[in-house]
């Protein structure tokens, strides 16, 4: 599903499209008719728990392996692709790792050295450049995993579980420059994750279950499908807020107090409305605190099996 | 892609595939004790009988090294290898292969040879040297194609 404003979009910036992905393994069901689009100069993620079919999707666009059925195009001068294990020999060096992927990247002799140099400094590389990579730590070897995709002049940038075993400096520099490849040089960064605090750094996000598709859109666009997860009211009085009554009167809510405010988190099917009715004492203000991307997907995957089972029905 | 840059990358997986072979040390033995070992027992066996198992052997061992090194699972079953292959196309691996191959069982064949002719007489032709190496390159190739990771289809968009 995909939102109005991007569906828009005119064709001409399309630089992948997947339509109807299917891909089984024997018995087990990996991509269910998946279609997806991103565009240029767009960080497209897709979120999802560990085998909800993201690796599997992202080989396929990469071309290492072919779908059952259903169609990628692409557009542009090819992919990059970074595995969320390692996929680098062990027996080379960073420096003739990376060096062999400029050469297949078809970098200019003459930049080569400075390219590969700058993502050895980027991803912080530099100073064990000349030692082989089975010496290296995982945290090394993943760091020079990105470094491979990264060094890439190609147009679309696959990149799987990125920031998984990075540390927080690391996963901002990261960051910095991925948005950096979307934003100045017209990069599509397509990311697969399991991490909300990841795919909300992600202009839209599809959210992956069982390998299909639930939803896709913008932060924002997702969590409004399900509602707010809190509700945060700070009371005149905050002694005189009543958070006994309110877990008594509703079943399913809880409420505490957190620095002079009172938080109220909410089931599925009450509203605010009826939350704050409930509360005495004057409100001074109202604050919905909204979803974790985490909890949206489980509500639509809830919903989905709902849905699933009335049609078998 | 031009046909300079095609070339430039099918050297440098060649290169790749041989350093992978050099840096491991009992790779490396193997690929340099089966022809040792393969040229002394024919040229010992030439030498005795007085038959000629040079060459017979030549088309064994050399196809024999050139399928181990085609399906050496350090180099082509890795994940590294399918991510090179996600960067390249097919040809260009296979080619690269080719090359890298070439290059060894050359030095094998010479290996073989030379340590038959120390330990037997024999008198092995250029062109059989050429056959069995060809041989080998056929036989390799294709288990490396069988075995190289698949590529899917894309349509432009």
């Amino acid at each position: 599903m995909l939102e109005p404003e991007y569906s828009e979009r005119p064709v001409m910036q399309q630089r992948l499209r997947v339509e109807n992905l299917c891909r089984r393994y024997r018995d087990t069901v990996a991509l269910d008719d998946v279609t997806l689009t991103a565009f240029s100069g767009e960080a497209c993620g897709v979120f999802g728990p560990s085998g909800s079919g993201k690796s599997v999707l992202l080989r396929i666009i990469a071309g290492i392996e072919a779908p059952d059925s259903g169609v990628v195009s692409r557009r542009g001068s090819g992919c990059a692709l970074s595995f969320a294990e390692p996929a680098v020999d062990l027996q080379l060096t960073p420096y003739e790792t990376l060096w062999l992927h400029a050469i297949l990247y078809e970098i200019p002799r003459r930049k080569r050295h400075a390219a590969v140099r700058e993502v050895l400094v980027l991803m912080d590389l530099d100073s064990v450049r000349d030692i082989r990579v089975s010496s290296l730590s995982s945290g090394m070897r993943k760091r020079l995993e990105l470094a491979r995709a990264l060094i890439a002049t190609a147009d679309i940038l696959l990149l799987d579980e990125p920031t998984f075993g990075l540390d927080a400096r690391m996963r901002e520099r990261l960051w910095d420059r991925l948005l950096s490849l979307r934003s100045n040089e017209g990069r599509t960064v397509v990311i697969a994750t399991s991490r909300p605090d990841d795919a909300e750094l992600c202009d839209r996000i599809n959210l992956l279950h069982h390998g299909r598709v639930l939803a896709c859109g913008t932060v924002a666009q997702l969590r409004s499908m399900v509602g707010p997860e809190a509700v945060v009211i700070k009371p005149l009085d905050a002694k005189k807020a009543g958070t006994k009554g309110l877990r008594r009167n509703k079943a399913g809510i809880t409420a505490f107090e957190q620095e002079g405010s009172l938080v109220v988190e909410m089931g599925m099917d009450s509203t605010p409305v009826e939350l704050i009715r409930q509360i005495s004492g004057d409100v001074a203000a109202v604050r919905l605190r909204p979803q974790g991307l985490g909890t949206v997907l489980d509500e639509l995957a809830a919903q989905a099996a709902v849905r699933k089972a009335k049609d078998a029905e | 892609m031009n046909a300079l840059s095609s070339a430039e990358k099918t050297w440098a997986l060649s290169l790749r595939e041989l350093r992978l072979l050099g840096r491991s040390r009992s790779r490396l033995l193997g690929a340099l004790i089966v022809p040792v070992f393969g040229g002394a027992v024919a040229g010992l066996a030439e030498r005795a009988t007085s038959i000629p198992t040079t060459t017979p052997s030549l088309f064994v061992l050399l196809p024999l090294c050139a399928i181990l090194f085609a399906a050496d699972s350090r180099v082509s079953g890795t994940r590294a290898a399918a991510a090179l292959s996600a960067v390249t196309n097919r040809s260009i691996t296979l080619a690269s292969w080719v090359v890298a191959a070439l290059l060894l069982l050359a030095v094998q064949a010479v290996i073989l040879i030379a340590s038959a002719a120390i330990l037997g007489d024999l008198n092995v032709e250029t062109t059989i040297i050429i056959a069995a190496v060809g041989v080998s390159l056929a036989a390799g190739s294709a288990v490396r194609r069988l075995l190289g990771p698949g590529r899917g289809a894309f349509d432009p968009l």
